[in-house]
């Protein structure tokens, strides 16, 4: 019971008495024994950040959780719009560049060998790729998302911000969000303002697919952690756009560091595969199929 | 009839005083919706202390936020008091904040908000709108 004893001693703030060194052994035990299960704990538990820069190396179109199908399952079943998706974000997201060639026809476009992955996606989700997003415009930051001023009024309801307006509107299943790169001389309020999208998302039941940014504008990756951080927090899927573009020439972003290099949209063209917004559809492309291959299988089962 | 010519001068100066006390109240109710869209075009985040009250601070470093990725520039803006009970008013303005990227502008009108302002700790803060 000593060893009790000087456990209640230390507890209490006492001053361990002197001349018991079974006491002090039996101390050390205890304290090499807890470093030890906190060694453990740390290793199982650790928070997403402590993992460092682990996100560049994630995979740029990404596994569906469970988690991430319940989202879905759950929207489908309260009336989410399986062949709608939105769009979230800055003037990357609000551009004409993004996705919108998809609801033209095929003068605009050409998916080369993707085809027969791709065209299919076309076809379920046609209506989504050119619509004129309200919580995407160019200038945004993720807190203007949330923001009464950024709402257009036109055809919002007073009260709603962007965001809420976007999701009221369009009803979508699930919700593609590009933020970040203007958020870079604020980045704690960043992380804060997301968590604030994906909570309002999550709670209509429409999955929220994030999006890594190709710019560092910030200089030390910080807003990609933070978005990657969220992801795994939330257990949702994460685009790693950003891991698509290294390989390209100045990683793909024009002399300004923060827009995407352009070429058409023609997968036929190997040229085209020098320029990053090649790869910002053809990865999201990619990603909306495996949407796609989700929704089936959750309105079969 | 001297003595009452001086209390007459005497309640004159209180009445001159109190009008001018009551307008500067009124000016600091207004002048605080002024700091805050100050604050937006300057992005003065850390002024939101002393602009917006304890339980609309949040929001209004969101609101700050929300422009960060925008050049803005304030265009006649004026603010003045709308009603005033004494610990909370109403503060309306004109003009508009003027919000570029790029070639594109957006213009954001003022009118027609109404700002709640009220008294903390003797100071007006914003609360909201």
């Amino acid at each position: 019971m000593r060893w009790k004893a000087s456990l209640i001693d230390l507890l209490v703030m006492k001053k361990p008495k002197p001349h018991h060194s079974r006491n002090s052994i039996i101390l050390l035990l205890i304290g090499f024994l807890l470093s030890g299960f906190s060694f453990f704990q740390t290793a199982e538990d650790q928070a997403p950040s402590d993992y460092g820069m682990t996100w560049q190396n994630l995979p740029i179109i990404p596994d569906f959780s469970e988690t991430a199908r319940e989202i879905l399952s759950n929207g489908l079943k309260r009336g989410n719009n399986p062949k709608a998706f939105s769009k979230v974000g800055d003037c990357d997201t609000s551009t004409d560049w993004y996705l919108s060639n998809y609801d033209l026809d095929q003068r605009y476009f050409n998916l080369g060998t993707y085809v027969d992955q791709l065209q299919p996606v076309i076809d379920f989700f046609r209506g989504s790729f050119g619509r004129r997003s309200l919580a995407a415009k160019p200038g945004f930051s993720a807190a203007s998302v949330l923001s009464n001023y950024w709402t257009d009024y036109s055809i919002c309801e007073a009260g709603e911000v962007p965001i809420i307006c976007e999701y009221r509107i369009n009803n979508p299943a699930f919700v593609l969000i590009s933020l970040g790169t203007n958020d870079g001389y604020n980045q704690p309020s960043f992380k804060e303002n997301l968590r604030e999208i994906i909570n309002l998302t999550i709670s209509q039941s429409r999955l929220p697919i994030l999006m890594t940014k190709a710019d560092n504008v910030e200089k030390n990756y910080s807003i990609n952690q933070d978005i990657a951080d969220l992801a795994a927090e939330y257990d949702i899927p994460l685009w790693n756009f950003w891991a698509a573009i290294q390989d390209l020439p100045n990683h793909g972003l024009v002399e300004d560091g923060i827009h995407l290099t352009f070429y058409k949209e023609d997968f036929s063209d190997p040229e085209s595969f020098q320029y990053a917004w090649t790869y910002r559809n053809l990865t999201a492309m990619q990603l909306l199929d495996k949407v796609l291959q989700t929704i089936k299988d959750i309105s079969e089962n | 009839m001297k003595q009452r010519r001086i209390g007459l001068l005497f309640c004159f100066v209180i009445f001159v005083c109190s009008a001018c006390t009551g307008s500067s109240k009124d000016s600091d109710a207004s002048k605080v919706v002024e700091s805050f869209y100050q604050a937006i075009v300057k992005q003065e985040r850390d002024q939101v202390g002393t602009i917006a009250c304890a339980a609309w601070e949040k929001t209004a470093l969101r609101e700050i936020d929300a422009f960060m990725g925008v050049k803005t520039e304030l265009s006649d803006v004026s603010c003045s008091v709308k009603e005033n009970s004494g610990e909370t008013a109403s503060v309306v303005c004109t003009g508009k904040i003027a919000a570029s990227y790029g070639n594109e502008v957006i213009d954001f009108p003022l009118e027609g908000k109404i700002h709640t302002v009220v008294k903390e700790q003797g100071e007006w803060r914003l609360c909201g709108y």
